[in-house]
């Protein structure tokens, strides 16, 4: 067996009256990867914050080196040569690879003016890109990199000093498949050469095959340990939830109507010799599966008016409408839940429920001047709708979890009585129960008369929630497919464009 | 988590400000030779809302995430303008001070167009227009001068049944018939929500464009208001740069003083008045301290950083709480 790490030893940690880790024992041992998985509020990230130096542990302790510390302190968390690799990257943009991977630790030539070695900054950075694998020069400016190239960057940077236990926070949320798998062989590489490794991750496949031991939290608590053949979704997913998730699919409560949603001959700035032609039925939840790139988020952004429309008709009930802002399109009734809830779909500052009413503020005025109270009630009857976990409406969305955050969003919208509304992405970075929840949402509305446009590079949830599913390759639809023809299989064959199609 | 918490979070920086003047206050009276007068409270009400209207001003724009650093220059130019328009009969009296509110407010409004229109920075906008209004100023006054109605002047900077001072009466009136409702209207509330984030305001639908025009050219009419009230106190109109530089900057003190974030989205005009009231207590303090004059304004420039930093410490244990509740 291997060497003993470190040791979380009964860690509890209590904010007044709240306790959010619940006596948790987690030993690491050298050269292992360990899964923690949970749900969004399970305590994952106030465990991190405490291996991180950030929080100090109401009771318990760390033990490593042979010693044990009632708490850590940031520097003695990275003497321990712990190292995060966080779900946003800090990274300085304009800055090269050398620069960033040694930022605040270059090398220095000495002398008088005692500037930065660039050369040996690069000499120094080189074998860390080789060891993870990375085809990119430690000159590169980080700009020009992808999300993935990133991501090795931030590993590197934790690499450079000399990390025995990295913790990667939701590492391939935003990786195509291709990157993914790439990550996951350097994560297999980090630990055959002795690296420890925490694994923060919705993605349960990727646990499940990467993972050596796996802690499952729920509300706090470790509620269970797996290893072997137990690492599998189902099993890890029952513990998380604590009792076994419903299919996914719920069936539409009537066959879908009228078309709602009509694109006629539409092109984009993405694919401006491409056209969509589409239809999305009353009541009906459209799946648009492709490939990132394939031109899905390009689509939505004209929809909504965030990018010009370069041809082709968008008739809403049957009227064609002319959107050139997001404020025409709100007009519409047509709305848009997006990717990056935290840039361009909540204000993080604001409270719940100043971003529930703000699309629809002029419905509450009165004279002008805004009705606290209509805002307060309306407010609070979404929340309790939409059970978004807050104890005040006036808690600012910035303190809200991934799940709850989309729930706001959506709030926002069912407010104001939607016709169409587009899903980007629904539930990137929420928990496996907010997920859930968020589908029964989107079939209530369905089955309300709304058409509802899902955008998803989530396989199991494209299958798994859509009534048709829409496949969109290089800036057309590749297909439509209905819900007897679906498949892991048939969708990615269009995706990729290996299946010869007719026409669009 | 009960809802007071959050309220009293969201109006923190706002009742610091308050909190710091009050101090101050209490401080420079209770070393004043004559003590709490009416004429101690008249004298200090009608050196600070001159800066409290331009801070206001300043405050809205800042509100949005923007600056306006012509707040100043409008502030010379409308009292220029005062020192020819604001005289004769009642009518034209009444006239004239219309004329040059809605100067002040076209100057906004010109900021305003060239910041959402032109997209320009509001920094460059109105570093550029500023020097435009300063120059009107000049053509108008080329040498100090001017008069203007004595009766209003007097009316307007004298006291109410000889106890409350008119001019702070002034200022609670436009705090409650322009900011109040401006605040609570649905372009007051895309004016906080767009300088807190341009794109989500966006995304959803709120009016990004309208909220700035507002708020640039309620900004230009509240530092006319400050400029109509420069013209009350002085009688004469005066081009003065200096002047009109210093109103700039220390309008912008203030609004960091009353709890306003230079990045957007957050504080109040209230914060900013009480900012601007804090600030030049300062120098009244100076004063009843028996400092030398010429030390004004370094003094002015540490107990500003004193109390800025106060306001920083607040808001990095609010940061921190914040975090709990994750």
């Amino acid at each position: 067996m291997s060497d003993l790490l470190l040791t979380l030893n009964r860690i509890s940690k209590t904010y007044g009256s709240v306790t959010v880790v619940d006596d948790v024992s987690i030993r690491i041992n050298t050269g292992e990867v360990v899964g923690l998985v949970g749900e969004n509020g399970a305590g994952k990230s106030t465990l991190m914050k405490i291996l991180g130096g950030v929080v100090a542990p109401t009771a318990g302790s760390i033990d490593f080196d042979g010693e044990a510390h009632p708490r850590l302190t940031v520097a003695a968390s990275n003497r321990a040569g712990i190292a995060f690799v966080h779900q946003e990257l800090n990274l300085f943009d304009n800055l090269s690879v050398a620069a960033n991977v040694f930022i605040g630790r270059e090398p220095r030539k000495g002398g008088l003016l005692n500037l930065v070695d660039e050369a040996e900054l690069v000499r120094r950075t080189a074998p860390l890109l080789a060891q993870l694998g990375a085809d990119f020069s430690p000159d590169a400016r980080v700009a020009d990199l992808s999300l993935a190239e990133r991501q090795l960057v931030e590993i590197a940077k934790a690499l450079s000093v000399n990390a025995r236990l990295l913790i990667l926070d939701e590492p391939t949320s935003s990786l195509t498949a291709t990157e993914t798998e790439r990550l996951l062989v350097t994560v297999d590489r980090l630990r055959s050469e002795g690296v420890s490794i925490i694994l923060i991750s919705h993605r349960l496949g990727e646990v499940e095959r990467l993972a050596d031991r796996v802690v499952v939290l729920r509300d706090g608590r470790l509620v269970a340990e797996l290893v072997g053949t137990d690492i599998a979704a189902p099993t890890m997913i029952r513990h998380m939830i604590g009792r076994d998730l419903k299919a996914l699919y719920v069936p539409p409560a009537a066959a879908p109507g009228n078309p709602i949603l009509e694109l006629v001959d539409i092109r984009t700035v993405g694919r401006p010799d491409r056209t969509v032609s589409l239809d999305v039925r009353r009541g009906e939840i459209l799946g648009l599966a492709g490939l990132i790139g394939s031109g899905r988020t390009e689509l939505a952004r004209a929809l909504f008016g965030l990018d010009p429309l370069l041809g082709g008709t968008i008739r809403i009930n049957g009227e064609a409408v002319a959107i050139d802002s997001p404020r025409a399109a709100i007009a519409a009734g047509l709305y848009l839940v997006p990717e990056d809830r935290k840039l361009s779909g909540l204000i993080l500052e604001f409270p719940i429920r100043d971003n529930i009413a703000l699309p629809s503020l002029r419905r509450f005025a009165r004279l002008w001047m805004v009705d606290e109270d209509a805002v307060d009630v309306e407010a609070v009857r979404q929340r309790d709708g939409l059970d978004i976990r807050a104890g005040s409406v006036r808690m600012p969305c910035g303190s809200l979890s991934g799940g709850n955050q989309q729930k706001v969003v959506l709030a926002k919208w069912l407010s104001m009585a939607p016709r169409v509304l587009i899903f980007d992405e629904p539930t990137r970075g929420v928990d496996v129960g907010a997920k859930s929840e968020i589908y029964h949402r989107m079939r209530d509305l369905a089955d309300a008369g709304v058409g509802i446009l899902m955008i998803s590079s989530d396989m199991e949830e494209v299958i798994g929630v859509s009534d048709r599913v829409a496949v969109m390759h290089e800036g057309a639809i590749a297909g439509i497919l209905g819900r007897e023809e679906l498949s892991e299989h048939a969708v990615l064959t269009r995706a990729v464009g290996r299946e010869p199609v007719h026409s669009e | 988590m009960s809802d007071w918490r959050f309220r009293l979070a969201d109006n923190r920086s706002t009742l610091l400000a308050v909190a710091i003047f009050v101090v101050m206050f209490i401080l420079y009276i209770s070393n004043h030779p004559a003590g709490l007068t009416a004429n101690v409270v008249q004298t200090a009400s009608n050196k600070a809302v001159l800066l409290a209207f331009v801070a206001m001003a300043q405050a809205l724009v800042v509100i949005t995430a923007g600056i306006d650093l012509s707040v100043g220059m409008i502030f010379v130019l409308t009292n220029c303008l005062a020192s020819w328009l604001v005289v004769g009969t009642p009518l034209e009296v009444g006239f004239g001070v219309l004329a040059v509110l809605a100067t002040g407010a076209a100057c906004g409004a010109i900021n305003g167009a060239i910041v959402i229109f032109g997209r320009l920075q509001p920094i460059v906008t109105t570093i550029a227009t500023g020097a435009i209004y300063f120059g009107i100023a000049l053509a108008l006054r080329p040498f100090p001068g001017g008069s203007v109605d004595e009766t209003l002047a007097d009316a307007l900077t004298g006291r109410v049944f000889g106890l409350v001072p008119a001019s702070l009466l002034v200022l609670v009136a436009v705090v409650a018939m322009i900011w109040i409702p401006y605040s609570r209207s649905v372009t007051g509330r895309a004016a906080y929500a767009t300088g807190s984030s341009e794109a989500a305001a966006y995304m959803s639908g709120v009016p990004i464009r309208r909220a700035k025009f507002v708020a640039y050219t309620l900004s230009g009419l509240l530092a006319a208001i400050g400029g109509l009230f420069l013209t009350f106190f002085t009688y004469t109109g005066d081009a003065a740069y200096a002047s009109g530089n210093a109103y700039t900057l220390f309008s912008i003190a203030a609004v960091v003083l009353g709890g306003v974030s230079l990045f957007g989205g957050r504080g109040s005009a209230i914060g900013a008045i009480f900012g601007a009231l804090a600030f030049r207590t300062i120098g009244d303090l100076l004063f009843v301290f028996d400092f030398d004059p010429l030390w004004q304004p370094l003094f002015q420039g540490l107990v500003l950083l004193f109390a800025v930093s106060v306001g920083a410490v607040a808001l990095f244990r609010v940061r921190n709480r914040l975090d709990w509740f994750a």
